[in-house]
């Protein structure tokens, strides 16, 4: 019997709203009936992070590619601070002095985290978010074309830990104590760890439910700065080149040994197949119990790695209608996120494509199985006309329902904008999409006057970067500054913070969160992976509005344990650890 | 009474003409100062210089037209719409858009604006606009389907199955053999429930276009929505890798296609090349080829593509000089290596291995692995071959080539066993249904070689009347169809169907089993070392250079 779903089963009126605000080409010119509320503090927040894409006129391909960042809480103080991965100047480029290269950037949170002056703030609609760069007080000197960044606390010593991903080595940084990083790649792994080429994306994760962290690592292409090539547009000008010019790649996964160090399996594990994956997201998408990997490949069919269990995956995305889209096309996917969209407790999927390819939404099943729905709703329509890298699911409004915020830049240069000599004419606007409730979606972020200037974004990830109990946002711009995004938000809706701690004092990641309530259920999962090259807060937040005010929660433990927890308090953050809530039942592994 | 003639010559006769020629000239549609600002146009200097002229031609087309008086409003959408016909085939679909967008206002009655206006509309995602488009072109020319179809899609993708069907029927009614209409309904039709008649559907157009990855795709998830999930797999499974997405379904539309065939750049030259070249055209990839060649004969990809075309038609000493010119200027490119190995082959075994250990050393893939494996059998060293195709496969194991050739390796080496238990292997891993069940819904070359073996060294099994898995149509297809046919004792066939393949590639073993079946005697072994078996053309073709 089909299954009845209020996001997907749009009512006929609701979708010649969709349709309608689908028009004029992408940037409707209606007024929207939602108010759009991030206003930028990126100056004010003490953030002067620009990234260095290395262009010099050489067109070098990974140059349009990075970047991302991450947000951890390093120093165990409660909020979160920040890692901005820096490029470098490339190829023959005098980069100048040492100490005046680009190199990665720590900006440590001195934001006020009280709750009284959190309300005092919504009240005075200003902004006490301060960021003051730590890069040297912790010794950070990363210096590497950096990519993309994983977060997670792979030795289980309570402090999280940085997986970095560059052009050339990869490296793995330790958390000495929230003191400073240590560069442990040798000693953690072979040289595959290290791995060579072109990483972008990364993700933590525990595969086999043993407590330790494992590591999936994304590899785009067999690329190095001597392999590139020149490419040229239709008209003959110098351009980027696609990634059909170079090999695919084939990615990595590392087995924690359960004392901090890894073994490569990917042989072992099945992974044998190449494609250009530029991002990831795990997730038990058949729910068995494991955690399956999910990659998005540029122009290629995306692989989805399910677990079949002791390190073993079968590639089935093809099979289960996730490798290409509705109409058997391998769409050029970058950024990927997995959520519960619709509310019946699966993991739909969400990617961002090239320009003329819809951005894809993939209904689960429940069983697994996809179905590309992208253009019944206006995340479809709405993404043709740009080219989507990051993107993350968030609920902004804190209703309960998961809005999505769309990083764009272009890879092929805009003629007008170059007609009108940007130097860098691959700018597009950023798209926010206000879920309505699972009635269909807003795109407000035409209406933002902080999304007004243009950019190649990149990496995206939502934090609550005051601890007030909403999400902000960071946008990692190619070329361009770091931005940092408050949601000064004047909404009543209840909400509900959790921090998910398993039995070694880390951050759970992968553990399921099932809240119960009078009115409804939803589903959560932790990870920290941000849909292209990023980390995102490691906490949930959830409005309640769906659920009602004091829902019972079910946390299902990456290791199957399951425990529930009754009667927390709304509008404040709950530290759930493994081992301390109500024993449920078992769910176990397969 | 009456009127005095007017004489003309009269000065009253002089004023009533002026005065006639002025109210003719008021009433006549007099060309209007028009205010219209073309958009900017490419930066002229860094263009290519075909390409400046051809931008330069239709902008001057257009300044010609706004500065007659005498134009009309049809002259200027005229020469503005080719304008925009240039801006859209070059991608520039701002400049394009409005460019249609002018040309439709000034002249509604040209299909051709509002058509490609709609088109435009379609890719940056203004549905709305499109479908308005789509409905005034269908008003100014109903007997096209095109207009129809894509009305057709567009209601289908806003969930008005019964307008798309009713879209699509009436674009089936002007084109009845129309795909992309009929695929369009297919798809209508599952989206509306009725599976059994999109897989019928579906499986009307494989027949027409089996390659089209599109097909197969929607024909597995049509036999997925109505649980007949292992067909569904078994469809989805048996398809390269390497095929996926590369072969779309192909429709006629004389717009779009007059629009593609405009760009005369060097990349839109490659592209075009590169398409002709896997569609097995070669005619038209060396034209393309040369035409790049001239503009840009610097260019690695532009050198290395035409070798390639001039290697796949015979003409490899013109190859030659090209991939000695690419190997000179860039020594780190294995491609060229690669291709000029395989030219020397048989003129010049140890130059031949020299490159390819080369290319191998610049690139370990398994094309060098391959090409190695290849020249090992030329030299009659199967052993070496077996090798070389066994480290192909450790780096991919999914590789059709690499198991074809380890399979043939095994089989020049007179190992049955092992070149059986290869084939074994390389079902478990590409799991195209097996020869014997006939039911691999596209038969590829593995299952070719397996119906070898069941007629060479299982010639018992074979004695039975058997289906083959297609209608063979290359020589390799054609030899094994004559091996079946001569193992069922039908000699009279297998003759006739030896001579068929003798005739496309006339080789020594292929004329010893003709000797064979003519004395009433089966094939001895499945494979010979001068059996061609058809290589990916695909992997020779230097790879798209843009998105």
């Amino acid at each position: 019997m089909p299954r009845q779903s209020s996001f997907f089963t749009i009512a006929p009126a609701a979708f010649a709203l969709l349709t309608a605000l689908a028009c004029s080409g992408g940037r409707p010119d209606q007024g929207s009936t939602r108010q759009a509320v991030l206003i930028e503090r990126t100056e004010t927040a003490g953030i002067d992070f620009v990234h260095e894409n290395g262009g010099r006129g050489d067109f070098y391909y990974v140059e349009i590619i990075g970047s991302g960042g991450a947000l951890l809480d390093f120093d165990g103080d409660g909020d979160l601070d920040l890692y901005a991965v820096q490029g470098a100047v490339l190829g023959t480029h005098d980069a100048g002095a040492r100490g005046n290269m680009p190199r990665d950037r720590f900006f440590r949170n001195e934001s006020s985290r009280t709750e009284s002056s959190s309300t005092e703030r919504q009240r005075n609609a200003t902004s006490s978010l301060r960021f003051v760069d730590a890069t040297d007080a912790i010794g950070l000197d990363q210096r590497g074309y950096g990519m993309g960044v994983a977060t997670g606390d792979f030795n289980n010593d309570g402090w999280v830990d940085l997986y970095l991903t560059q052009l050339g080595a990869n490296i793995l940084l330790r958390n000495v104590q929230g003191k400073h990083f240590e560069d442990v790649t040798a000693q953690a792994g072979d040289g595959a760890l290290a791995g060579r080429g072109m990483s972008t994306s990364a993700a933590f994760v525990d595969l086999d439910g043993d407590g330790w962290l494992d590591l999936y690592v994304v590899d785009y292409l067999r690329y190095d700065l001597a392999s590139d090539k020149a490419c040229f547009d239709m008209v003959g000008l110098r351009e980027y080149c696609g990634p059909q010019s170079y090999a695919p790649a084939r990615d990595s996964l590392f087995r924690n040994r359960g004392d901090g160090t890894f073994e490569t399996i990917t042989t072992s594990a099945g992974i044998d197949r190449d494609g250009a994956g530029l991002g990831v997201v795990t997730g038990d998408f058949d729910g068995d119990g494991r955690i399956d990997i999910y990659v998005a490949n540029d122009q290629a069919p995306n692989h989805l790695w399910m677990n079949a269990g002791d390190f073993t995956f079968v590639e089935e995305a093809m099979i289960r209608g996730s490798a290409v889209d509705g109409q058997g096309r391998a769409e050029a996917s970058m950024g990927v996120d997995a959520v519960d969209l619709d509310h019946d407790g699966d993991l739909d999927l969400h990617m961002t494509h090239l320009i003329s390819e819809t951005n894809t939404l993939y209904r689960n099943d429940g069983d697994g199985y996809f179905e590309d729905v992208s253009l019944q709703t206006l995340l479809g329509t709405q993404s043709l006309r740009w080219t989507g890298f990051g993107c993350a699911f968030f609920d902004l409004d804190r209703n309960g329902w998961l809005d999505l915020v769309v990083a764009n830049g272009a890879v092929r240069a805009d003629p007008t904008l170059r007609s009108d000599g940007d130097p860098f004419p691959y700018r597009e606007p950023n798209l926010l999409f206000l879920n309505d409730g699972g009635q269909g979606w807003t795109e407000v972020g035409h209406t933002m006057p902080a999304f007004g200037p243009l950019h190649v974004s990149r990496g995206v990830t939502p934090g609550d970067l005051d601890n007030d109990g909403d999400l902000d946002l960071l946008v990692f711009n190619n070329r361009g500054r770091l931005q940092v995004f408050e949601n000064p938000l004047r909404t009543a809706n209840p909400w509900i913070g959790l921090s998910l701690i398993d039995r070694h004092g880390r951050d759970a990641l992968g553990a399921k969160v099932t809240l119960r309530g009078s009115t409804g259920k939803l589903t959560r999962w932790l990870r920290t992976t941000s849909g292209f090259l990023a980390a995102r807060d490691p906490r949930l937040l959830i409005g309640l509005e769906p659920v009602g005010l004091t829902p019972s929660v079910e946390v299902v433990w990456p290791t199957g344990e399951v425990e529930t927890w009754s009667a927390l308090m709304s509008d404040r953050y709950h530290r759930l650890v493994e081992g301390t809530g109500d024993p449920g039942a078992q769910e176990g592994r397969p | 009474m009456s009127w005095p003639p007017i004489a003309w010559q009269t000065k009253l006769g002089r004023r009533v003409a002026v005065v006639i020629v002025l109210v003719l000239a008021a009433c006549a549609p007099a060309p209007v100062a028009r205010d219209i600002t073309p958009p900017a146009m490419p930066p002229a200097e860094s263009m290519e210089p075909a390409v400046r002229a051809q931008f330069g031609e239709r902008r001057a087309l257009l300044d010609r037209v706004l500065d007659d008086p005498e134009a009309t409003d049809a002259d200027v959408a005229w020469a503005l719409g080719q304008l925009g016909r240039l801006f859209h085939a070059y991608r520039h679909l701002d400049q394009a858009q409005w460019c249609y967008a002018e040309a439709a206002r000034l002249d509604p009655d040209m299909f051709e604006w509002s058509y490609l206006l709609g088109h435009l509309e379609l890719v940056i995602g203004d549905a709305d606009s499109a479908r308005e488009r789509f409905e005034h072109a269908r008003s100014l020319r109903p007997e096209q389907p095109e207009p129809l179809t894509l009305l057709g899609r567009l209601a289908r993708e806003s969930g008005a199955f019964d307008r798309a069907e009713a879209h699509l029927s009436e674009a089936l009614e002007h084109d009845e053999e129309n795909a992309l209409a009929r695929y369009e309904l297919a798809l209508t039709e599952l989206a509306s429930g009725r599976a059994a008649d999109a897989i019928e559907r579906l499986r009307r157009l494989l027949e027409e276009q089996p390659d089209a990855f599109q097909l197969l795709h929607s024909l597995a998830e049509a036999l997925r929505s109505v649980g007949r999930s292992e067909e569904a797999r078994s469809i989805l499974e048996s398809i390269p890798a390497s095929a996926i997405d590369r072969v779309s379904l192909i429709s006629a539309d004389p717009w779009m296609e007059r629009l593609t065939a405009l760009p005369v750049s060097v990349t839109a030259m490659q592209r075009r090349g590169r398409q002709a070249l896997m569609a097995g055209r070669l005619p038209a990839a060396m034209r393309a080829f040369r035409k790049s060649e001239a503009v840009a004969p610097e260019r690695r990809d532009v050198r290395f593509n035409l070798a390639t075309a001039l290697f796949q038609a015979g003409r490899g000493d013109e190859a030659e000089s090209h991939l000695r010119y690419v190997i000179e200027h860039f020594p780190d490119f294995d491609g060229a290596h690669r291709l000029l190995g395989r030219h020397l082959l048989r003129s010049d075994p140890e130059a031949a291995k020299a490159l390819l250990d080369q290319a191998l050393a610049l690139d370990d893939s398994i094309e060098n692995h391959l090409a190695l494996g290849d020249w090992a059998l030329v030299v009659d060293d199967p052993v070496t071959a077996v090798g070389h195709y066994r480290n192909a496969l450790a780096g991919t194991p999914r590789s059709e080539d690499a198991h074809v050739a380890l399979v043939r390796a095994l089989a020049l080496d007179g190992d049955h066993d092992a070149a059986e238990h290869a084939l074994a292997e390389a079902f478990d891993v590409l799991p195209a249904k097996r020869a014997s069940t006939y039911l691999a819904p596209k038969p590829n070359r593995l299952t070719w070689m397996a119906v070898r073996f069941e007629a060479t060294t299982a010639p018992q099994a074979a004695r039975q009347p058997r289906r083959l898995p297609s209608q063979p149509r290359t020589p390799f297809e054609l030899e094994t169809a004559a091996m079946v046919r001569a193992a069922e004792g039908d000699f009279e066939t297998a003759l006739m169907l030896q001579r068929r393949a003798l005739a496309d590639y006339p080789h020594p073993a292929g004329d010893e089993r003709l000797a064979r079946y003519r004395t009433g005697r089966p094939a001895a072994s499945p494979f010979a070392p001068t059996d061609r078996i058809r290589v990916s053309s695909r992997r020779a073709v230097a790879p798209s250079r843009n998105r």
